[in-house]
């Protein structure tokens, strides 16, 4: 379990966090739900260490983490197959064990056909595939997901979520999702915090106990959690 | 088709401007009428033709190539190797920036002086060439690192990707077409500085002795002659090296 206590950090006079705590279960999806600004993705960047917090404690926070961006992060100038490659080498040494490992994500993925492909030929949308596939390609405890549906259409957003629990049914690891969009949230989450205010606090916590596969947006009983979130906003 | 319309319309373009350029020649040594001062085009070619079939003028050549390579070819591998771990380390930058400020600034014939004490006279081309395109290979180096991109050493460093695999993987990707453009710069200023510093330090077997050897024995023709000859080769390498470029990192997204 990985524990937040008492989280403080300020950028100049913008108190983002003060006296922030948060736990998260192992195995778990947890969706920090709030609007832009708000501190999501901050509390993303300090837990993986690419900022610092000015005062607190975190607890039980592995160092192997992965991480599903906003903008894919691809290298361009590396194949499907070889931008996992890239972030593979140093912790699968053996060469055919990594090829093993890349072939059956991309397959989970559907883009096993385009491993020789470069990002510039593909869509944004198989684009985030391969980041995702790059994220549970990469041993890790945790995985931190930064919006990575922001400004897909309904139809795609569908795919890769689909993608994203196959993937997640064939691994379950924590997962750390930040987003603004509540059907993102219904669809993948097991629990859902509710963050609001300056500094930011959990106004709420939502628990989803349908499984995953099952879940569709217009399920009465998503639409009903749908409606209390949006009565608690 | 379009493409080849374009591509057959700029190599006339080019015949005629080279015709024209031989024309302003040709009429401006019949002007001044004084072989001395301004050979004909039609004396400096023969020139340039009996020197084809003189017994040593290929190995003058490829002797003078071989520096010029040797050179360049240090001076990209010192360049490159440096100019990374600069513009990954703020001190090492700050330690070599006044050392590659100061051979930028030092005017070239000083160097060639200096050699010249310091080493034998087959050498001292190839050293000047190799001190001369350094900084042009370190500065295009640097400014490609400062170019990466830092959210993809994010994505690299959030995954713990080793720095060996991020310098490889990123930074050498990103400052290729830095480097590229830097190199074609660097290898047209590598002949010049390496023909400059075969007439001052004379080795046996070298373009520079032969222009010495024109100016002394006041054969302007073959003085002309050899510098054709000098900038036919310096063109040679540039398209040849333009190519390997081109070959080599060809967009691969592109099938």
């Amino acid at each position: 379990m990985i524990q937040i206590k008492g989280l403080n950090k300020k950028f100049g006079e913008l108190n983002i966090f003060e006296e922030f705590d948060l736990n998260i279960d192992n195995g778990e999806i947890i969706c920090l739900l709030g609007e832009s600004g708000c501190g999501k993705t901050t509390l993303l960047n300090i837990l993986s260490g690419i900022i610092n917090p000015d005062g607190g404690e975190i607890m039980g926070m592995s160092k192997d983490i992965s991480y599903i961006f906003q903008e894919t992060r691809l290298l361009p100038w590396y194949s499907v197959y070889d931008n996992i490659n890239f972030i593979l080498k140093d912790n699968i040494k053996n060469k055919a064990d990594r090829k093993n490992t890349i072939e059956k994500y991309l397959d989970i993925v559907k883009l096993l056909d385009y491993k020789n492909y470069y990002p510039k030929q593909l869509s944004g949308g198989m684009k985030q595939r391969v980041s995702i596939a790059r994220a549970f390609a990469y041993k890790s405890d945790i995985l931190f997901m930064d919006e990575p549906f922001k400004g897909l259409d309904f139809e795609l957003k569908k795919k890769l979520i689909n993608s994203f629990i196959d993937l997640w049914n064939e691994d379950k690891r924590t997962v750390l999702f930040v987003t603004h969009e509540i059907d993102e949230a219904l669809l993948i989450a097991d629990k859902i915090y509710m963050l609001k205010g300056r500094p930011v606090k959990i106004d709420n916590l939502v628990k989803i106990d349908i499984p995953k596969k099952d879940r569709k947006i217009s399920m009465n009983k998503l639409q009903e959690i749908k409606d209390n979130i949006y009565s608690l906003l | 088709m379009k493409d080849s319309i374009i591509t057959s319309k700029k190599r006339i373009y080019t015949l005629l401007s080279l015709i024209f350029w031989l024309l302003v020649w040709e009429v401006a040594s019949l002007l001044i009428n004084v072989e001395l001062y301004l050979p004909s085009p039609f004396s400096t070619f023969k020139a340039l033709f009996n020197m084809i079939f003189e017994s040593n003028f290929w190995i003058i050549v490829f002797t003078s190539i071989s520096r010029v390579i040797i050179g360049f070819l240090i001076s990209c591998i010192l360049g490159i190797s440096l100019g990374i771990l600069c513009g990954i380390n703020n001190f090492l930058y700050s330690l070599w920036q006044p050392f590659i400020v100061a051979i930028k600034s030092t005017p070239v014939m000083s160097f060639i002086i200096i050699a010249l004490v310091w080493f034998k006279s087959d050498n001292v081309p190839i050293f000047i060439c190799c001190l001369m395109c350094l900084p042009i290979i370190w500065t295009a180096t640097i400014t490609g690192i400062n170019q990466v991109d830092n959210r993809l050493l994010e994505m690299s460093k959030l995954f713990s990707v080793s720095k060996k695999n991020v310098i490889t993987g990123i930074y050498f990707h990103s400052i290729t077409p830095y480097i590229s453009s830097a190199m074609i710069t660097a290898l047209g200023l590598g002949w010049k500085v390496t023909v400059a510093a075969e007439v001052l330090s004379s080795p046996r077997n070298s373009i520079g002795i032969k222009l010495l050897n024109a100016k002394v024995y006041l054969e302007s023709a073959e003085l002309f002659a050899w510098t054709i000859v000098v900038i036919i080769l310096s063109m040679i390498f540039e398209y040849l090296f333009k190519y390997i470029i081109s070959k080599a990192t060809k967009f691969k997204g592109i099938k």
